[in-house]
């Protein structure tokens, strides 16, 4: 998995692409510890380019996402290709996850609200 | 002529006619002569009894516009009866700028009451050319007349009137707020001097006006004394006033927030979001972390039902970014919330719920409602902790369906590979939405006993779960589900084995040749033609041989999925056969061919399909006409 990033404003974007499994999982957490060390706590996800995910890959973004909620963060996803939308439905993640249709909507939804304390 | 005038004179007799009907037929034909006395019959159905013919006359008389429309419509401008008149005026601002010039001949006439609903009239025709004549009519000697005359002119928005407007407006006290709307509505900063010595009057009639019409005007210029009046006296001109600062200081980026006292500005922000003001509702949620005022935001939480979905959210949202302890202060608000209203509280727990708080949750977890149940259950499973996770084990015995399916999800995000056990027994639930929701938490949990499971339940008798086993290995994706997939492609349950080949395919694992050898002839059509997708994307090179003997089946349809299959492989050996299949056979697989062919996007085709563009059979030569129009312009079809 290839993971690249790029900042608008005060929310970081990475920008992933390739299968979201255990290895690519674990980059990602790793990744985004480190941005949580740099104070960055406001993460978007775009998946674009994400064609597979694995139970790994699920559990990876879970605990991401449980970690940054602790962290009084956020973390929105979007551009979902079909299996992944498909697989967030099955496994009921699209329910606990902020998922916007296009990355724009995403980062307009950081900017409608405040910066976090 | 002789017969038309001898037709009019029938017709205006039929519009006496008792009959409504009669009456009807008469209107309809007299709207198709075009002749003074035919209008004259229309503008006296607009006093007929039957609303439908008065209806009808109204309708013709827009269209057939003209001058003697307009000065008979203006004669009923003064009737006594207010429908006519209204009428009379609705049909005169249909006709539009045509009616102007008779209109302002008409403005000249003795009844006051005609010249006031022309002055109507022309403000909402809007036409310029009426303005002279309304500046000179914010002179009447009827009130009435100069106070429609300048609400016509602020319609009209033509600069010209402002000189006019601020000269009656500074002479005669009745016009005055008529005047200064009409100034607002014009938008010219040529008027911000007299507005804003309307502004100071002291006149809370005055001042509320003239903050409208400088907030409408929008300069910066008015900034100023608009904040000073947020905190005069009158509430009511505070409020406009208010909404007029914000609106500028929109437009040029200027905080207004040091010129409001905390008071006020409360009152303001919740009777604002409660009458949905999108100014204020804005303002109000674009600063709330500024005020950090607790009980301001208390006082919203507890308007819960009144405030509007979209602003609750967006109150909520801003909240729990500001506010950690944003689910104490909802909690509070229980006890006196009415079921909606909870519902909607629970909804707001929903993103800020902490683990410090949840044990308050666990009476709710016992509601008699069940929608609060299956509420509480999705904040228990957002919450990692052992109470959620113990509430939530027992909610899974709830006897409500949706309950336990709220109940096995929050299990499956708080993800506890020990309440693994307990999510499999929820594949046993009589409800399907349960079993559904409890596969998808074991696909999010994964691990060996969850692979395990599903792999012995491609076993069963049940061939349901069989096929939901297939998927959930699938879904799992993990190297460990491999070999029960692989195992799932001799099934014997055909949903398993497309299943299995599918899932296969995504994990990058797909199956060899030697197993899709097998599964290009199993007897079910559907495994059938995903294996052979399956054999030309992955591979390739064996593919075109193995599924050519195909094309000689007597089954149509799989003939004609080899031939779309084919085209996917871009091969000398494919293009030869699809070039065979187009020449000659069944016009349905040729056109298939055709298809193909073009799919192909090789533009080398088109001298092949020139050879055949002229068929026997028309919609083999239109099939290639098309084929060689997107080949050209490289368009997919």
């Amino acid at each position: 998995m290839n993971i690249t990033k790029n900042q608008s404003g005060n929310v970081t974007i990475l920008n992933m692409s390739g299968r979201l499994d255990l290895a690519s999982g674990a980059s990602l957490k790793e990744k985004i510890q480190q941005e949580f060390e740099a104070g960055n706590v406001r993460i978007h996800l775009n998946l674009a380019k994400v064609d597979f995910i694995n139970s790994s890959g699920l559990g990876a973004l879970v605990s991401l996402m449980k970690e940054t909620r602790l962290k009084h963060g956020r973390l929105t996803m979007s551009n979902l290709a079909a299996y992944v939308a498909e697989i967030f439905e099955i496994t009921q993640l699209s329910h606990i996850f902020e998922i916007y249709e296009t990355e724009e909507a995403a980062i307009a939804s950081y900017n409608s609200t405040m910066p976090v304390q | 002529m002789d017969q038309i005038v001898q037709d009019v004179s029938e017709l205006l007799d039929m519009l006496q006619a008792e009959e409504v009907s009669v009456r009807e037929e008469a209107v309809e034909a007299l709207s198709t002569i075009d002749s003074d006395e035919a209008i004259a019959g229309l503008v006296i159905s607009l006093e007929d009894a039957s609303a439908n013919v008065r209806e009808m006359a109204a309708d013709a008389l827009s269209k057939v516009k003209g001058e003697t429309t307009t000065a008979l419509l203006s004669d009923f401008l003064g009737a006594e009866s207010i429908t006519t008149r209204n009428l009379a005026a609705e049909i005169l601002v249909r006709i539009g700028p045509e009616a102007v010039p008779a209109l302002l001949e008409w403005m000249s006439s003795d009844d006051h009451d005609v010249r006031k609903f022309i002055a109507d009239v022309l403000g909402l025709i809007g036409d310029s050319r009426s303005v002279d004549c309304l500046c000179q009519a914010l002179w009447d000697d009827n009130i009435n007349v100069c106070c429609s005359s300048a609400e016509a002119l602020g319609l009209i928005g033509d600069p010209k009137a402002i000189a006019p407007l601020i000269e009656v407006g500074e002479k005669n006290a009745d016009v005055r707020p008529l005047a200064i709307e009409a100034l607002g509505r014009i938008k010219s900063p040529e008027a911000i001097p007299f507005l804003l010595s309307n502004l100071s009057s002291g006149d809370p009639l005055l001042a509320f006006t003239a903050s409208e019409a400088l907030g409408e005007i929008g300069s910066p210029q008015a900034l100023k004394e608009l904040t000073e009046l947020i905190s005069g006296d009158s509430v009511v001109v505070a409020v406009e006033a208010f909404k007029s600062a914000l609106r500028i200081s929109e437009n040029v980026s200027v905080d207004i927030r040091g010129h409001v006292s905390g008071e006020r500005l409360r009152s303001f922000i919740i009777e604002g979001l409660l009458e949905e003001d999108d100014g204020i509702s804005r303002f109000s949620l674009r600063n709330i972390d500024i005020w950090r005022d607790k009980g301001l935001v208390l006082e919203l939480l507890a308007s819960v039902g009144k405030i509007d979905s979209i602003t609750w959210c967006q109150l909520v949202d801003q909240c729990r970014h500001i506010y950690h302890d944003l689910d104490q202060m909802i909690l509070q608000q229980f006890e006196d919330a009415n079921l909606t209203d909870r519902m909607s509280l629970l909804d707001a727990l929903l993103g800020c719920m902490r683990v410090e708080t949840i044990e308050k949750l666990i009476p709710l977890a016992s509601d008699s409602d069940p929608e609060i149940r299956i509420r509480v259950a999705s904040i228990f499973g957002r919450v990692d902790s052992p109470t959620s996770l113990s509430e939530l084990k027992r909610m899974v015995k709830d006897p409500v369906g949706h309950v336990r399916s709220a109940a096995y999800r929050g299990v499956g995000w708080i993800g506890d590979a020990e309440a693994t056990g307990l999510i499999i027994t929820g594949l046993n639930d009589e409800y399907c939405d349960v079993r559904e929701v409890c596969v998808g938490a074991l696909v999010t949990i994964g691990g060996q006993r969850i692979v395990d499971h599903f792999t012995n339940d491609l076993q069963t008798t049940d061939p349901e779960r069989q096929r939901l086993a297939a998927n959930a290995l699938g879904w799992i994706g993990e190297d460990n589900v491999l070999e029960p997939l692989r195992g799932a492609l001799s099934h014997t349950d055909p949903q398993v084995r497309k299943a299995a080949i599918e899932a296969l395919c995504r994990m990058g694992e797909a199956p060899t040749v030697d197993s899709l050898l097998a599964l290009i002839n199993d007897e079910n059509e559907t495994v059938q033609r995903v294996a052979m997708t399956t054999l030309a994307k992955y591979h390739s090179q064996d593919a075109t041989s193995l599924l050519t003997p195909f094309l000689n089946e007597d089954d149509l349809w799989l003939q004609f999925h080899v031939i779309t299959t084919l085209a996917t492989i871009n091969s000398t050996e494919t293009k030869n056969l699809l070039k065979a299949k187009a020449e000659s056979g069944e016009v349905a697989l040729r056109l298939a061919a055709i298809n193909a062919i073009a799919d192909m996007r090789d533009e080398s085709m088109i001298v092949f399909l020139r050879t055949i563009a002229t068929d026997s059979d028309t919609t083999i030569v239109a099939a290639v006409e098309s084929a060689m129009s997107s080949l050209q312009s490289g368009a997919t079809r």
